[in-house]
């Protein structure tokens, strides 16, 4: 049975404090909980070759800062918000060094690694010509609209925990996301 | 609703947000509107399964976490420690204070309330003495304008 959100938080709070004293169990279990969210949350921010290492400083970085999280946020948006930042920080350091970001590299490297869902070698084509559209629209998109596009949808959140970890209202989140959406429709046409 | 979703409603529907009844309604029963919805909502979930086929070996992300963490203990340092910071910071302050206020060599003392020399008070005595226009004077003074005025009126 799955557990409920509020029965995991609880179960997360209780891990919290064993890791706190020390116990490296508890936190390892915390760890396999939430790395799939962290990793997923930081391939949208420094794209799918630098998310692994992204994700591996983000959890080191939590564990440390353990005795800061107060139990006001879930565990996993506070996590969110260590691995949003994490990489944030990343991106700046590549800018200053001048390393190309992860948008432009992830858009060309679409195209060639679509899954096989089509069978047709024709069909095929088309799906991964029209995905590598999405992902080039989708760097089309101002900053904040990319951002809470893609973690809505490729990092699985939902719009309250968006809102939590960006740290704005959730309304802001739906208003973004719908601008994002609309635009993304303009951009692809009709995909009938 | 006779007419299909408005653009921001099929916006709304791509995206996964509320819709008002009259257009979840024309939504379930439209399967024009149903297909343009899924169509952008199925290439999203084409370029997520792109995105997870890189998906890490989980154990192996894991165990790198586990060999990164930092010597037992580390931790549980930095307990407290939204208010310890602060707290010290501020203890220390005052203490700096009341050790500056008690142990300052150099303060300033009070200045002294001055007190006039007993020359100066006779001096000052003796200026008022000789003032013709001291109250009550008059009086004893049989020169003085208004005793004659007075003795007169008695006379009368």
């Amino acid at each position: 049975m799955t557990p409920t959100p509020s029965a995991a938080a609880a179960d997360d709070r209780a891990l919290v404090l064993l890791a706190r004293n020390g116990d490296r169990d508890a936190f390892g279990e915390l760890v396999c909980r939430h790395q799939r969210r962290v990793w997923l949350v930081c391939r949208q921010y420094v794209g799918p070759d630098e998310a692994e290492a992204a994700a591996q400083d983000s959890l080191v970085k939590a564990f440390t800062a353990l005795g800061t999280f107060d139990g006001r946020a879930a565990f996993t948006t506070w996590l969110t918000r260590i691995a949003i930042n994490t990489c944030l920080d990343s991106l700046r350091r590549r800018k200053r060094e001048g390393v190309r970001l992860a948008d432009d590299a992830a858009a060309e490297a679409a195209v060639g690694r679509v899954a096989d869902l089509a069978v047709d070698p024709e069909a095929r084509a088309q799906q991964r010509q029209t995905v590598a559209r999405l992902a080039a629209a989708e760097t089309g998109l101002p900053e904040r609209q990319r951002e809470i596009f893609r973690l809505r949808f490729y990092a699985e959140m939902e719009l309250d925990e968006i809102a939590a970890a960006l740290e704005v209202h959730v309304g802001t989140v739906k208003t973004q996301l719908h601008r994002a959406v609309h635009r993304l429709r303009r951009e692809l046409g009709d995909l009938r | 609703m006779s007419t299909h979703l408005r653009d921001d409603e099929m916006t709304a529907a791509v995206a996964g947000l509320e819709l008002g009844d009259e257009a979840r309604e024309h939504l379930a029963s439209c399967v024009a509107c149903r297909q343009e919805a899924a169509a952008l909502a199925a290439l999203i979930a084409e370029r997520r399964a792109d995105l997870e086929m890189r998906e890490p070996a989980w154990d192996e992300l894991a165990a790198a976490v586990a060999a990164r963490l930092p010597a037992p203990g580390r931790p549980s340092a930095r307990r407290g420690g939204r208010w310890l910071r602060p707290a010290l910071a501020l203890a220390a302050t005052v203490l700096i204070a009341v050790a500056a206020t008690v142990l300052r060599p150099d303060w300033p003392a009070p200045p002294a309330a001055v007190e006039p020399s007993v020359e100066e008070i006779l001096a000052e005595m003796n200026e008022l003495l000789a003032d013709d226009r001291i109250p009550g004077f008059e009086v004893i003074d049989p020169g003085i304008g208004v005793v004659d005025v007075a003795v007169d009126n008695g006379a009368s």
